[in-house]
């Protein structure tokens, strides 16, 4: 039994017992004796209720003027509070200045966390050197950074902003409101800002970036406004049309002239003579030129969707097998066996024949560039239910699965072929083949060679331009 | 009666850690950066600390790499174990480029483990000395 316990015991025990002991000592019906035994009661009362006092009552009230004052001051605990009273008390004072003492560490941990933060997101959303803007239910703006406000003309300084009726840069305001009303999960849009009267400041392309977002404290989901200048990017693209129109142009003519004269001096030549075979590899190292400036011309050309085509009633067997003479020499050049798998009839469709057959010599030119020596291609094509298609075979390396799409993009190559060639020619195919209105795509294995097909449908159509 | 050293910006933290080292017997010293830190290790030495990272003036690591340095002539203070309270703007293996190759690295808690944890392994670590 705790000492506390036994000690409370024995004073209830002595409170009760004495005064009747007075009593029982004088015997009953003594006025003596009942004051006698009063004075005992008086006497042990006294000293009980000190100690109830000193034990008990004066720790619990320190706690509880000590737990007001710790909640008046923000959860801060300037002293833990005195151990004192018996031990049950002492018990009670010890958890609860632990309890305070964490609750304030905990406050004061958590206000540090978000204060920082705060801190962190400013000064990342700060730096970066697009517009970002977060905008909440009913156009309200939540967050952004210097540079959104600059952009969008909207003074610093100005409370409550609401977009877009706030915005002030008149360029901008259709896009912000198209954003802020749209339903997708994400928008964009062009925006170009004109030049100043006098030509400053320049005029600038901007590109308008939305998001919706979600958040559990927001009841509606909101919006992020990323708006990034493009100028640059955008000089750069048309730069670079320009110096590929240019210089594809103006090395078509010398091209044209070493063709037509090593042709000219070719036929001059005796048959089998050293000249003549020399005259031939000028020749075709020229149309091998003249085919990958024209990849460049219509890649611009198709991306611009300037390509005008030409088409006209084609026949498969006959296209596959111009391009199968066009590339015979190289492929033995290498020690790679080119065949043809071709069907017994004739296959007819409409096309425009310049432009599907560089897209059959890219593919081909692909093949025979990756199969190693001793290795096979073939060229094929069959009809298939109203179209026709088309399939370069290989034993080359294979690309992986992931990749498989993006090859067809512009500029896209496979790590392993940076620097062969410009990237160009399968973007260039898918372009052309889609204008086709046909599909073209990959089944390829790593290790175990590429397969690339195109359909075109079989049915005469209208040029779509 | 074994000493343990509390160095920790935060003033509520610090006495929260000195609440529950003190209430487990240990005589605990405070210190609110690695400059105070320095100063109560030239008082007298504690016999385990506890240390907070980020700091105004002199940071844990600054304080850690002080000690290291003072090592070289005094042994005794940078053989003092101590643990090392981290926040989240840290990644571990930038801290253990200071911290971990410190002759009395114990191990890292996070920021606001419970105090008793901590005590804990002090417990284990001191062993009968308190």
């Amino acid at each position: 039994m705790k000492n506390s316990t036994v000690k409370l015991n024995a004073l209830t025990f002595a409170a009760a017992l004495l005064p009747a002991l007075a009593l029982y000592s004088c015997g009953p019906g003594s006025n003596y004796c009942l004051g006698a035994a009063v004075i005992a009661a008086a006497l042990v009362s006294y000293p009980v209720a000190r100690i109830l006092r000193n034990g008990l009552l004066l720790p619990f009230s320190n706690i509880s003027g000590r737990l007001k004052a710790f909640i008046l001051a923000d959860g801060r605990l300037e002293t833990p509070l005195p151990k004192e009273g018996w031990s049950e008390a002492q018990g009670v004072v010890s958890g609860l200045n632990r309890l305070m003492l964490e609750l304030g560490a905990y406050r004061a941990f958590h206000l540090n966390q978000v204060v920082e933060d705060r801190a962190k997101a400013q000064a990342l959303i700060e730096t970066i050197t697009d517009g970002v803007l977060l905008v909440g239910e009913r156009g309200r703006l939540i967050y952004s950074n210097q540079r959104a406000l600059r952009l969008l003309g909207i003074p610093a300084q100005e409370q409550d902003i609401t977009l877009p009726a706030s915005v002030g840069e008149q360029a901008f305001a259709a896009a912000v409101a198209e954003a802020l009303a749209g339903t997708d999960a994400a928008l964009k849009a062009e925006v170009s800002v004109p030049p100043g009267p006098d030509g400053s400041p320049p005029g600038k392309e901007y590109r308008v970036i939305s998001r919706r977002f979600d958040l559990a404290t927001f009841k509606r989901p909101g919006r992020v406004i990323v708006i990034r200048d493009v100028t640059m990017e955008k000089e750069i693209e048309s730069a670079r049309e320009t110096f590929f129109h240019m210089v594809t142009h103006d090395m078509r003519a010398p091209l044209s002239s070493i063709q037509g004269y090593a042709q000219l001096l070719e036929k001059d030549m005796p048959p089998g003579s050293g000249g003549k075979k020399h005259l031939q590899v000028i020749r075709r190292a020229s149309a091998r030129l003249n085919g990958m400036i024209s990849d460049i011309l219509n890649t611009v050309k198709l991306e611009r969707g300037e390509m005008t085509l030409v088409p006209v009633r084609l026949e498969a067997r006959d296209m596959c097998a111009r391009v199968y003479e066009l590339h015979a020499p190289l492929a033995a050049r290498k020690g790679i066996t080119l065949s043809m798998d071709l069907p017994a009839e004739d296959l007819f469709f409409s096309g425009d024949p310049r432009l599907l057959e560089r897209v059959l010599c890219n593919l081909v030119g692909n093949s025979l560039k990756f199969a190693a020596a001793g290795g096979k291609v073939v060229i094929s094509c069959r009809g298939a239910e109203g179209e026709t298609l088309f399939g370069v075979q290989d034993d080359g390396p294979g690309i992986p699965r992931e990749k498989q799409q993006e090859i067809f993009e512009k500029y896209a190559q496979l790590e392993e072929h940076k620097y062969m060639g410009f990237g160009l020619g399968l973007a260039m195919c898918r372009m052309a083949v889609e204008l086709h209105k046909g599909r073209i795509w990959v089944e390829s294995e790593e290790g175990r060679g590429s397969r690339f097909c195109f359909v075109l449908p079989c049915v005469p159509q209208a040029p779509p331009r | 009666m074994a000493k343990i050293l509390i160095v920790d910006d935060e003033p509520s933290i610090r006495e929260l850690y000195k609440y529950v080292f003190e209430e487990a017997g240990y005589q605990v010293d405070l210190a609110g950066n690695g400059l105070q830190a320095l100063e109560a290790l030239g008082r007298s030495l504690p016999d385990f600390m506890v240390l907070d990272v980020s700091m105004p003036e002199m940071s844990g690591k600054e304080f850690v790499v002080e000690l290291g340095r003072r090592g070289v002539t005094d042994g005794r203070l940078n053989a003092i174990p101590f643990v090392v309270m981290t926040g989240e703007n840290f990644m571990e293996a930038e801290l253990d480029k200071v911290f971990a190759k410190a002759r009395g690295f114990v191990c890292y808690y996070p920021k606001m483990t419970p105090p008793e944890t901590v005590l804990a392994r002090v417990v284990e670590i001191l062993g009968g000395r308190n």
